[in-house]
């Protein structure tokens, strides 16, 4: 299973708590496919969220989980229709979460999947990265671009 | 080369700020003209090990972790040490703080132990120490729904086979009826076991989630001496939670094992005394399993000729009480015992009690639809087939979830329907088949199609009452899950 699909990306996403966004992204990973277990997912972000918010900067978050719930590891991203007050997701500037791309993994999943989520969080510190990728409108833009970037960030 | 900084990051979940922390500082030290080196520690192990020469060369080091990174390598070093979250927040700043001293100290050892702690001597996914500080209540509702998870599969497949096999003909897997048909009875018998499997699925990943792999041989093994028992699913929910918290407590028993015996522990002291014990502990428990269904058809055997509404409630309750139980089986035997003796309005109430829960979750999921997960959206979208087949077990995941408040819903909307079919006098001439006896039952019946329609009708009573339960009840969880923090 690729780890990156247009399927598993939304945009116009509704939203008003950390809550019902973590219960899309395990309802999309279920769909898709790449998970089985509603409440294990939710269980699996809810904990990593209490050892420290994940909301980033520039209205990203990017909660993650890792567990038997997983099937296969996979990348959820949510761009937002209404942004997350910093008051339910706290940032690390403050500003209030519009777009979460969260990264799911199966408990001992394959290195070359895991390096996939581990790009992608490094990309995600490039300020540049950051324009361009709020910038793309649609699952299928988003998706291209990630592959993209993804594939260029491997060679570096 | 040698680096003038050195150093680690990692965070405890290891797919993510571990990554970025590392980014963030390798683009600030080059904004500032300095070389470095870091070591990711993430969950696919350490990535960009450090050598110790290179250790050894660096002016300083920096430690950006929420978890250890083996710090004692850089014992005696000059050394920054902040979390995880600091790096991804200043790196600018971070970095200037080590050129210029602020903050540095030497560095004597460990960082602080991380919550996650990696002493617990069994490999991954054979980790059976629970970290986790849930209430109890939701921890069970987790394990519950890992099986039910595994087993949604399991009841689809073998149902459909099933119901498939049906439109042959209700009997065509019987070899000594004129309908049999080889094709037919073969694919009743795969979807047979594939329906069999389920009571030890179930069972199987209510313990692997519990006390994962150790659990799960364990659950298997006494989920099947639960199905051979005739146990049915509940039997399996009390076998897979027995078999989980045995391996739990055999891991404390014999926590003072020698580390070199870890290996032995887990390939052979947990399968052998697990399977064991657990194993003895369903046998003893599916004992009287035979008594409880023999005195639950005595039982019934009184109340035959009472008013519609006692009968009928009785029956209502144990069709749904246990769905393929030992008490659901006491209503549908004596169904087809009286059917031998040409009682014809018994086996419709046993009939439309087993065919309502199937399509009760089936109402329950389409009107409510946004508060279901996805598998049991189409879990109860297939128990339409289900249902209309008279495969009772399809409901069986819905009820395995959460038993105390989904049985006594399938058990009123069964009992509606029992008793409307009783009070109306229908007659249903064949044991199983679901809908597809319609014209049998117009055939015996006075009032012909009339019959066979009001019988359906008072079926989807009873659903549609007991599904707009249902689906209130999932909303009410669904509501409620939202709002944890």
């Amino acid at each position: 299973m690729e780890v990156l699909i247009d399927s598993n990306i939304k945009v116009g996403v509704k939203a008003s708590n950390r809550e019902e966004i973590f219960g899309i992204i395990a309802d999309t990973a279920i769909a898709s496919g790449y998970a089985n277990n509603k409440y294990g997912i939710l269980d699996g972000l809810k904990a990593r969220e209490k050892q420290g918010s994940t909301g980033t900067e520039s209205g990203f978050a990017i909660p993650h989980a890792i567990g038997d719930a997983i099937d296969y590891a996979a990348i959820v991203i949510l761009k937002l229709e209404e942004p997350i007050p910093f008051k339910k997701w706290k940032t690390l500037d403050g500003k209030p979460v519009d777009y979460v791309i969260s990264l799911l993994a199966p408990q001992g999943a394959g290195s070359s999947h895991l390096r996939i989520l581990s790009t992608l969080s490094a990309l995600l510190v490039d300020d540049d990265f950051q324009v361009q990728l709020k910038a793309k409108a649609t699952p299928i833009e988003i998706y291209k671009f990630l592959r993209a970037e993804l594939a260029k960030k491997a060679k570096s | 080369m040698s680096y003038k900084i050195v150093g680690a990051t990692g965070c405890p979940t290891g797919i993510a700020h571990t990554y970025m922390a590392k980014e963030a500082l390798e683009r600030a030290a080059k904004k500032a003209g300095v070389t470095i080196k870091l070591e990711a520690h993430g969950q696919a192990g350490v990535e960009n090990a450090l050598t110790p020469q290179e250790i050894q060369e660096a002016d300083i080091v920096i430690i950006a972790a929420d978890k250890d990174v083996n710090g004692d390598r850089f014992a005696g070093k000059k050394a920054l040490v902040v979390p995880v979250g600091k790096a991804l927040r200043n790196p600018d700043e971070l970095i200037a703080n080590a050129l210029s001293g602020k903050g540095v100290s030497i560095y004597k050892g460990k960082v602080q132990k991380p919550s996650a702690s990696s002493s617990s001597p069994l490999e991954q996914g054979d980790d059976i120490s629970s970290s986790s500080n849930e209430s109890v209540g939701r921890q069970i509702y987790k394990h519950l729904m890992n099986g039910v998870s595994h087993m949604i599969p399991f009841v689809v497949g073998g149902g459909v086979l099933i119901a498939i096999s049906f439109l042959f003909g209700i009997y065509s897997a019987d070899p000594s009826s004129d309908q049999y048909n080889s094709f037919a009875a073969m694919i009743k018998n795969i979807g047979g076991a594939a329906m069999g499997l389920m009571v030890p699925v179930l069972s199987a990943f209510i313990a692997q989630s519990i006390a994962k792999r150790p659990g799960l041989v364990v659950g298997f093994v006494t989920g099947m001496i639960a199905l051979n028992g005739g146990t049915g699913f509940l039997g399996a929910i009390v076998s897979g939670f027995m078999s989980g918290y045995l391996i739990l407590f055999l891991d404390r028993l014999l926590k003072d094992l020698p580390e070199t015996l870890r290996g032995v522990k887990l390939i052979f002291l947990f399968p052998v005394l697990g399977v064991f014990i657990g194993g003895s502990i369903m046998v003893f428990l599916s004992d009287p399993m035979n008594g409880v269904n023999e005195w639950m058809m005595k039982f019934l055997s009184g109340f035959q000729e009472s008013n519609p509404l006692i009968l009928g409630i009785i029956v209502g309750c144990m069709a749904a009480f246990d769905m393929g139980g030992p008490v659901n089986k006491a209503a549908y035997v004596t169904g087809t015992v009286l059917l031998a003796q040409g009682n014809y309005f018994f086996m419709a109430g046993v009939s439309a009690a087993c065919i309502a829960p199937p399509l009760t979750t089936a109402f329950a999921v389409i009107v409510f639809k946004k508060y279901f997960d996805m598998s049991e959206y189409n879990a109860g979208l297939v128990n339409i087939i289900l249902g209309a087949t008279h495969i009772t077990e399809g409901a069986i995941p819905f009820a395995a979830k959460d038993p105390l408040r989904i049985l006594p819903t399938f058990m009123f909307g069964s009992s509606i329907a029992a008793v409307l079919s009783y009070a109306l006098q229908i007659q249903v001439p064949a044991p199983h088949g679901g809908f597809l006896v319609l014209p049998a039952i117009a055939a015996v019946s006075h009032r012909g199609w009339f019959d066979a329609l009001l019988w359906v009708i008072v079926i989807l009573i009873g659903s549609v009452i007991a599904g707009t339960i249902l689906g209130l009840i999932q909303k009410r969880r669904y509501l409620r899950d939202k709002g944890i923090a």
